[in-house]
């Protein structure tokens, strides 16, 4: 079983708290009005449940890459286009130190498009992207291709790292939360454009 | 208010051979990925138990990644208790799993129920040599070092 505290320290602290509710509510049920203990019980019940939250620890887990795909010397790069298309001059610094590159279009459905499954369009619209994308880097001069990817950016260059390999990650966006995310994921470099 | 980080070693996306990395120097990182990975390996990276926590390994949780490796390569200082449990716990609960030690002569000399012979890698050992090491605890070859 996996302990919900970080450390027996942080339990400790959880068991006082709980201690200490129950003596409010002992002393407010000897001394006091119903009125009163109600409020305690509310009030204890409250101070433990956001002490248990606010001191919840968040999991860490380990940054993790597949084995290298291809000829020993290649280096391919997953651009994962989560925003728009780099322009050439990023480009031209990708080809500077690729060889390969997987352009990987996460299929965008926000809101209540996700809800009414309204993917085909989302789909269509990443394709466009994706081939917008592999043009202008076949214009480059890159070895490009590209792939329609799950909703998910992460299962999506999950996916692609799965296949086609990938020894760097560039994200094109501007997503701050998305770069951390990729960065504490993968043990390759993630870079962005 | 910052929330605090636990570390949860996650079980592997990828297939193996799989080469566990526990804490690695910062500079050594990206290079030894590399060759590792041009060799075949998948790799994890391990940054070990901050100060306040204990290693998963040592708990009853356990560590999935270290369970699903292949290969251990742990860089954890062995002047630390913390370190010394993990890998005493490894070592109880995982007793064929190949571990390499980096740690010099006289951390291993000083504890040589966890550096057992053939285990112990230099420290700052160069990728490519850390790259047969593995190759060679995988294959449990002998390994004639020291």
């Amino acid at each position: 079983m996996t302990s919900p505290f970080r450390s027996e320290a942080q339990a400790f602290r959880f068991l006082l708290l709980i201690a200490a509710g129950t003596v409010a509510v002992v002393l407010a049920h000897a001394f006091a009005g119903t009125t009163v203990l109600v409020v305690v019980c509310v009030l204890a019940a409250l101070g433990v449940a956001a002490a248990y939250f606010v001191d919840r620890p968040v999991a860490r887990t380990l940054r993790a890459a597949p084995p290298h795909v291809g000829p020993p010397d290649e280096r391919r790069a997953l651009l994962l286009l989560a925003e728009n298309v780099p322009g050439p001059a990023s480009l031209a610094r990708l080809r500077e130190r690729c060889d390969r590159v997987l352009v990987v279009a996460p299929v965008d459905t926000p809101g209540l498009r996700h809800w009414a499954s309204d993917v085909d369009r989302a789909r269509s619209q990443a394709r466009a992207r994706m081939e917008d994308a592999v043009s202008r880097a076949r214009d480059a001069r890159l070895d490009a291709s590209g792939v329609v990817g799950d909703e998910d950016p992460l299962a999506a260059v999950d996916d692609a790292l799965r296949t086609f390999g990938g020894d760097e990650v560039v994200a094109a966006t501007s997503d701050p939360a998305l770069l951390a995310a990729l960065r504490d994921r993968y043990a390759i470099p993630v870079t962005t454009v | 208010m910052a929330r605090h980080e636990v570390l949860r070693p996650q079980a592997w996306d990828w297939p193996g051979p799989r080469v566990l990395l526990e804490r690695p120097s910062a500079e050594e990182t990206p290079a030894r990925i590399d060759a590792l990975r041009r060799a075949g390996y998948a790799v994890a990276v391990c940054p070990g138990p901050t100060a306040e926590e204990r290693c998963p390994l040592a708990g009853d949780e356990g560590c999935a990644a270290a369970h699903g490796a292949d290969v251990i390569v742990s860089s954890l200082r062995l002047e630390s208790v913390e370190a010394r449990e993990a890998l005493a716990a490894l070592r109880t609960r995982l007793p064929r799993l190949p571990v390499l030690i980096e740690a010099d002569a006289a951390a291993a000399s000083r504890w040589p129920e966890l550096v057992r012979h053939g285990d112990r890698l230099e420290p700052g050992i160069a990728p490519s040599e850390l790259v047969e090491r593995v190759e060679a605890a995988i294959s449990k070859e002998p390994v004639v070092s020291d």
